[in-house]
């Protein structure tokens, strides 16, 4: 291994744009608790205005990049303001609603008047300096790093720890309430720590701008996000100094090992052992900080309902049941081909709903990286597909998908709430970027694997039609599994983990052994679910299983409702299935899309199941009311 | 707090259910004579009223609001002149008229807090002023970029109408008369619409030329002697009918008992409690229904027109005016009926406008499947017709329901809630739906949606009762007040009356009124989850109350927050960790006095903090977290002190703490009081509150079951025993616990 200078003056560079991403989530995790994956987005539009006003538009470059840094801080408040109203809810569900508002802030900065002319001149630096270390050419866009990216972090730290709004602003994370009572405004302070992150994120944005093709485009996508993240924990969470210094070191070692070994694959895997490291490490030290406030905020659990429902209630549910089923079952009949593919794979993808709602729903263990689980199903459906018989191949492949489970729930005994979500979050990268192109582990045909549809039970599931009754009946059979297993004494037990660890402990259930149980059982259903997941699309690659997948099945478990599997199975249904039924439309993608996911956060934040219950309450009132109504 | 979502108030769960049933029992009621505007008989004619009332600020708000809307229609007339002198696109011309109505709106919002803050005449004058000066430079505009900067600061006078207008024409007419008021007022809409729009395209028309459009924007001129107009009308103090009446009926005299010096609420505060009134909260969401349809129908509407019936621009623009024309028809109906209704009982407006939107939505979708143009037309007119009782009828609820002070924030509300949600589900969506089905579906859904609009309506009005007693309460509650303040009555230092708390459906307190004197030590008893620190967050401005009214020293601050309530002297020490941990010991103490940080006397103010607790100068620089339970709890107290609160709040000082901090913690209390303030403090043992206050309150399930000197309910053993054993003199078994009766 060799570390010639000019590697490390580029990781530092790199490290510095990472230090500074991490400071805008450290700032933001420090006032609001929330971790923002829409940070990288605040400031995405005021990059791409910058660039151009300054190059098409001719405006000079300095009132032009005071002008973006408040429309950045404005972006910033804006979506404060926006997601205010959940402050008082589960975290969790804010970071769902920030994911929302980070797509719908990307698709923004995507409109076509503030694209830059085709052929444009390079982003604007406000001045050109160059030079060379060794083979490295600095280009102006890395002086400027060098230069601006320490200024920015130190006033940051300056406001924080010298002015009376930096400390008014510590206050106002610590406790709200004693903080109002000293007569900090609470609500306007948060409203100006984001407004700080918004110009923050956008002096990264711009910073960046020289390098990137596409300004911007998927900012902080979970591979950059990782790397922020990772910087961030080392500092946990709070600390903003050492979050920038570990950003830069992050940087260094990326590009050391990068130098070293030439290959992306290997980078990621150094990143995932960092932060299972740092996580690891920070928990010794920091400790305690996870287990009493992540524990309890952190939460993903439904809230229960006031009371056991009724037995006119229970008819209406079945009646419901039996109603979406004959539905199901007859709809095929109507179905082009096409649209039994499209419609069963609102099954699939419900089945992988299913299974992220009793690890997350139940246990509590918040998964960010469930189609890692889904890939294990796959790579196995195209090593062994042609060999196995498919029942078979269902059980090897959720068996494998669950060992692998197993191994990425492990930190989970040590960790919990955010930083475990950031572990999966970092296993879906790890599964992209190492896994799946693996040589020995990973797809044969990374590029574009083919796998041949086999039959079953002498039926042949190479049409469609067939495809989808086979999809439609591993849904049920996993939903009537998932049913049973939440009656049952280890769904019980996954319930009082979640609920209270110290008290589930106290009461004889083994919390470890329940953990890792909720581990395996959900990699499991993943891993049948990426086997039936494999099947149906005939061709895929390692961009079939993208982190942004994992985000995705999130978001559908929210939508559905959490911790329900009606829930998960109606989630599916929305994301899926409304573009199933009306196609792909503008009005379509705004409903599925970041823009529908943050309305339905913000004004449904029980769910479509919550919608489905109260709908099943008023039917069995008036069911009950006309029963009883002529024994009175 | 969870925040209620629409879902949760349509179909209420079990405790909600119970909390409405409880709201709507007649003793929660007051009685109907005491509904302001309720009453036996006819409601009086008009003239005389007016003859009484003066008829010029009628007037004067109707130019207003006629020049306002001419203008706006006429730009709409004007449209494509104006398009051909910037050469903008239609796009182009869609985005300056979109750019100007959401300044409509945005500027609405702060124009009807200044209103509600101040006088209304001056910002319904102002607001025509600014909008008059704006108006007639449109004509000069040299580009598109200063048209629509020009449109957007005229935007501010487009507001006024339907906001301060009403809010003032509330007051300024007889309760008995204000549907036909109301009425008489949007009568300029119409008006504008037809005779106002075709002043200004001909105007236009005779100056001529594809620049004719500027001529016309001199009409904008008008504005300025209406203003002045404004500047002169009477302005009626807020309430003042509601004020007069209640205590007409309640047989008090009628000595103005308005608060000399109201704080001002915020604006967040004031939407809040705005949005917790059911029956405005019914009318915001079946507004949005409405929004729906003022967005969809002209959008839609001549699509359909254009595509089922073949009709050019000119056609289409005829068939508007008819239609438009259709709302003087049901204007004087609107009136007449609407102040009948509300005489007989206040909520059948409410059922009046469900009826008419409903029978819109269904008319208007019926006629659209009709096989003749005319009676498509025809169908139309009926449609539109029923609009004009719903508007009316509306806006008489809802200055029936909002708190008078609050009324133009109210009807600016509406706006926001028609146009931006409304509008973007009637744009966005049934745009979709045509474009998949063609207009005439996409509008026909019209039909289902304003029907479930008008049952949401429906199901407002049975809150309309409930939401005017609260008015009529307070208004009461301001008499009391003020009545016995003038009989040189005692200060209290804090005045809870008839409080009721809720978290979301949960509620916490229940009628809860109590008196603290200045200068004493009151303890707040009762058992665990009673209501006491809730009281005391309600007190500190924490958490704002459903029901009642809170006074310290003297004036209301019940929608005040806590951060407000600092400002003059009034500070809490909450129960449970309160330190701010990673803080250093003197950050804490700073941060803790924020209001105070650019006034010398805080160092001196810290100091003295620093000799009151001699342990915690030693500290200064560790983090707070470090400290032992008896040290942070210190660290609190030293924080309130440095504000030298008036009235100080405690929750749980001394719990989980060594008996020599305790008895040192007391000795400060007590010193804190001996300076003259007042403390109010909740305590889990009862001896301990004993030794300290002088009066006490003891809470049970949220209710007060005690209220007197300490010495007095150390004998009641029947409310002590239960909860604290100690008092029980050995007894092993307490004996069951006693039902509250409600």
């Amino acid at each position: 291994m060799s570390i010639p200078l000019h590697v490390v003056v580029q990781g530092v560079i790199v490290g510095l744009t990472y230090g500074l991403l991490a400071l805008g989530l450290v700032l933001i995790y420090k006032t609001s608790r929330v971790l923002n994956f829409a940070h990288g987005e605040l400031g995405a539009l005021s990059a791409v205005l910058l660039e151009r006003l300054v190059n098409d538009f001719n405006f000079p470059y300095w009132p032009t990049l005071a002008l973006t840094l408040v429309t950045a801080a404005l972006v910033g408040a804006g979506t404060e303001l926006l997601l205010r109203r959940l402050f008082t809810r589960p975290r969790f569900l804010v970071m769902v609603a920030t994911i929302g508002i980070a797509q719908l802030l990307f698709v923004l900065s995507l409109l076509s008047f503030l694209q830059p002319d085709e052929g444009a001149r390079p982003f604007p630096v406000p001045f050109t300096l160059k030079g060379h270390i060794g083979v490295f050419v600095l280009q102006p866009g890395h002086f400027v790093i060098l230069f601006f990216a320490p200024i920015a972090a130190l006033a940051v730290a300056l406001f924080f720890s010298l002015t009376p709004y930096g400390l008014a602003l510590r206050a106002a994370a610590e406790n709200a309430d004693s903080a109002r009572l000293g007569g900090i405004w609470v609500r306007r302070a948060s409203t100006l720590a984001w407004a700080i992150a918004g110009v923050l994120s956008a002096v990264t944005a711009i910073l960046v701008g020289p390098f990137h093709a596409n300004v911007f485009a998927q900012a902080l996508g979970p591979t950059l996000l990782v790397r922020a993240l990772v910087a961030a924990l080392i500092g946990g969470m709070v600390n903003l100094r050492v979050a920038f210094v570990a950003g830069i070191g992050i940087g260094v070692i990326e590009q050391v090992v990068f130098w070293n070994w030439a290959e992306p694959s290997t980078v990621d895997a150094v990143m995932f052992g960092l932060l299972v490291g740092a996580l690891l490490l920070r928990v010794r030290t920091l400790g305690l900080n996870s287990r009493t406030e992540e524990q309890s905020s952190w939460q993903f659990g439904a809230a229960t309902r006031a009371k056991l429902a009724s037995a006119d209630r229970v008819i209406v549910g079945r009646i419901g049941i039996v109603v979406a089923l004959t539905l199901a079952v007859v709809l095929p009949v109507f179905l082009s081909n096409a649209r039994s593919f499209l419609f069963g794979q609102i099954f699939i993808f419900g089945i992988i709903a299913v299974s992220l709602t009793i690890l997350s729903g139940w246990a509590g263990q918040l998964s960010l990286g469930h189609f890692g689980f889904v890939a294990v199903g796959a790579i196995v459906t195209a090593r062994f597909g042609d060999r196995l018989p498919l029942p078979v191949l269902l059980l090897v492949a959720g068996s494998a998908a669950a060992a692998v489970a197993v191994l990425v729930g492990l930190p989970a005994l040590r960790i919990r709430g955010l930083y475990l979500a950031v572990t999966t979050l970092g296993f879906a990268v790890l599964a992209t970027g190492w896994l799946l192109p693996h040589k020995q582990l990973g797809l044969p045909d990374p590029a574009s694997q083919r796998v041949g549809r086999p039959s079953l039970l002498g039926i042949d599931l190479a049409s469609e039609r067939s495809y989808y009754f086979f999809a439609l009946a591993l849904l049920v059979i996993v939903v009537v599994v998932a049913h049973n297993l939440r009656r049952s004494g280890v769904g019980r037990a996954m319930i009082a983990v979640r609920d209270n660890e110290t008290a589930a402990g106290a009461m004889g259930i083994r919390v470890m052994r329940t953990k890792l149980t909720a581990f395996a059982i959900s990699g499991f259903l993943a891993g049948v679910g990426g086997v039936a997941f494999a099947y149906s699309l005939f061709r895929f690659s390692v961009d079939s299983f993208d982190p942004y997948r994992s985000i995705f099945v999130v978001s559908m478990a929210v939508i559905g409702g959490m911790g329900s599997i009606t829930g998960a199975v109606l989630g599916a249904f929305y994301l899926i299935g409304l573009p199933a039924i009306f196609g792909y439309g503008q009005t379509v993608d705004f409903l599925v899309g970041g823009f529908g996911l943050t309305i339905f956060i913000l004004y449904l934040p029980g769910g479509l199941v919550s919608m489905l219950d109260k709908l099943g309450d008023g039917m069995a009132a008036v069911w009950r009311g006309r029963l009883r109504a002529p024994a009175k | 707090m969870a925040e209620q979502t629409l879902l949760d108030v349509v179909v209420p769960d079990e405790l909600l259910r119970t909390a409405m049933a409880r709201a709507g029992t007649e003793e929660a009621l007051v009685g109907v004579e005491l509904m302001p505007g309720v009453g036996r008989g006819a409601p009086p004619p008009l003239l005389p009223l007016l003859r009484t009332w003066g008829v010029a600020p009628l007037i004067a708000l109707g130019l207003a609001g006629f020049l306002v809307q001419m203008v706006d229609s006429g730009i709409g007339i004007l449209g494509p002149d104006i398009q051909r002198t910037f050469g903008l696109s239609d796009a182009g011309l869609g985005a300056v008229a979109f750019v100007s109505s959401a300044s409509f709106l945005g500027l609405g919002i702060p124009l009807a807090l200044w209103a509600d803050r101040g006088q209304r005449r001056q910002a319904a004058a102002v607001a025509l002023l600014i909008w008059a000066l704006a108006v007639p430079l449109l004509a000069l505009a040299p580009s598109v970029w200063a048209f629509t900067a020009l449109l957007v600061v005229g935007g501010l006078g487009r507001a006024a109408p339907n906001s301060v207008h009403l809010s003032y024409l509330a007051d300024a007419y007889p309760i008995e008369a204000r549907a036909r008021v109301m009425a008489f007022h949007r009568a300029h809409e119409p008006m504008a619409r037809t005779l106002g729009a075709g002043i200004v395209g001909a105007i236009a028309a005779i100056a001529g030329g594809a620049e004719g459009w500027r001529w016309a924007m001199v009409v904008g001129l008008l504005g300025f002697p209406v203003a002045y107009a404004l500047t002169r009308v009477p302005e009626p103090a807020k309430g003042e009918r509601e004020h007069a009446h209640v205590l007409d009926g309640a047989g008090l005299a009628d000595e103005s008992a308005t608060d000399d010096s109201p704080p001002r609420v915020l604006l967040g505060t004031a939407v809040q409690r705005l949005l917790r009134i059911r029956t405005l909260y019914f009318q915001f969401v079946a507004i949005a229904v409405l929004g729906f349809a003022a967005v969809g129908i002209p959008l839609f509407g001549s699509l359909y027109l254009d595509e089922e019936w073949g009709l050019d621009v000119g056609a289409r623009a005829a068939i508007s005016v008819l239609v438009g024309g259709a709302a003087f028809l049901g204007l004087p109906v609107a009136g007449l009926v609407g102040d009948r209704l509300f005489r007989r009982s206040p909520e059948l407006p409410l059922l009046l406008a469900a009826g008419s939107l409903a029978a819109f939505g269904v008319i208007y979708a019926t006629a659209l499947q009709l096989p003749s143009l005319w009676m498509v037309i025809a169908g139309f007119v009926l449609a539109e017709a029923c609009l004009a009782p719903l508007a009316t009828a509306m806006t008489q609820t809802v200055a029936a329901c909002a708190p008078p002070a609050l009324r133009s924030l109210a009807f600016a509300l509406f706006g926001i809630y028609s146009l931006v949600f409304g509008g973007f589900a009637g744009g966005v969506i049934l745009g979709a739906i045509s474009d998949a089905r063609g207009p005439r579906f996409a509008l026909t859904l019209m039909g289902p949606v304003t029907v479930i609009g008008g049952a949401l309506l429906a199901l407002g009005s049975r809150h309309v009762k409930g939401d005017i007693t609260r008015t009529v309460e307070e208004i009461l509650e301001a008499h009391d007040e003020s009545q016995r303040q003038r009989s040189g009555g005692k200060r209290h230092a804090l005045q809870v009356h008839h409080l009721d708390v809720a978290y979301g459906s949960q509620q916490v307190l229940f009628d809860v009124s109590l008196n603290v004197d200045e200068g004493e030590v009151f303890a707040l008893l009762g058992t665990n989850g009673a209501g006491k620190s809730t009281l005391l967050r309600a007190v500190a401005g924490l958490q704002h109350p459903a029901r009642g009214t809170i006074r310290i020293f003297g004036s209301n601050t019940t929608y005040l927050e806590a951060e407000q309530l600092v400002a003059i002297g009034v500070t809490m020490l909450p129960g449970g960790k309160v330190t701010f941990g990673s803080l250093t010991v003197d950050e804490n103490l700073r941060a803790g006095s924020f209001t105070l940080r650019r006034e010398p006397r805080l160092a001196t103010a810290i100091d003295e903090v620093y000799t009151t607790f001699p342990t915690l100068a030693g500290r200064r620089d560790q983090p707070a977290g470090t400290l032992s339970g008896g040290e942070q709890q210190m660290l609190a107290l030293g924080r309130a002190l440095v504000h030298r609160p008036r009235l100080l709040l405690v929750d749980e000082l001394t719990l989980g703490l060594a008996p020599m901090i305790v008895e040192q913690l007391l000795g400060i209390v007590r010193a804190i009081n001996a300076r003259g303030t007042t403390i109010v403090l909740v305590e889990q043992s009862v001896n301990l509150a004993l030794t300290l206050a002088d009066r006490a309150v003891f809470l049970e399930r949220g209710e007060v079951r005690f209220d007197g000197s300490t010495a007095e309910l150390l004998r009641r053993h029947d409310l002590l025993r239960p909860v604290f054993l100690t008092q029980s003199n050995g007894a092993k078994h307490s004996p069951p616990r006693r039902v509250p009766e409600r």
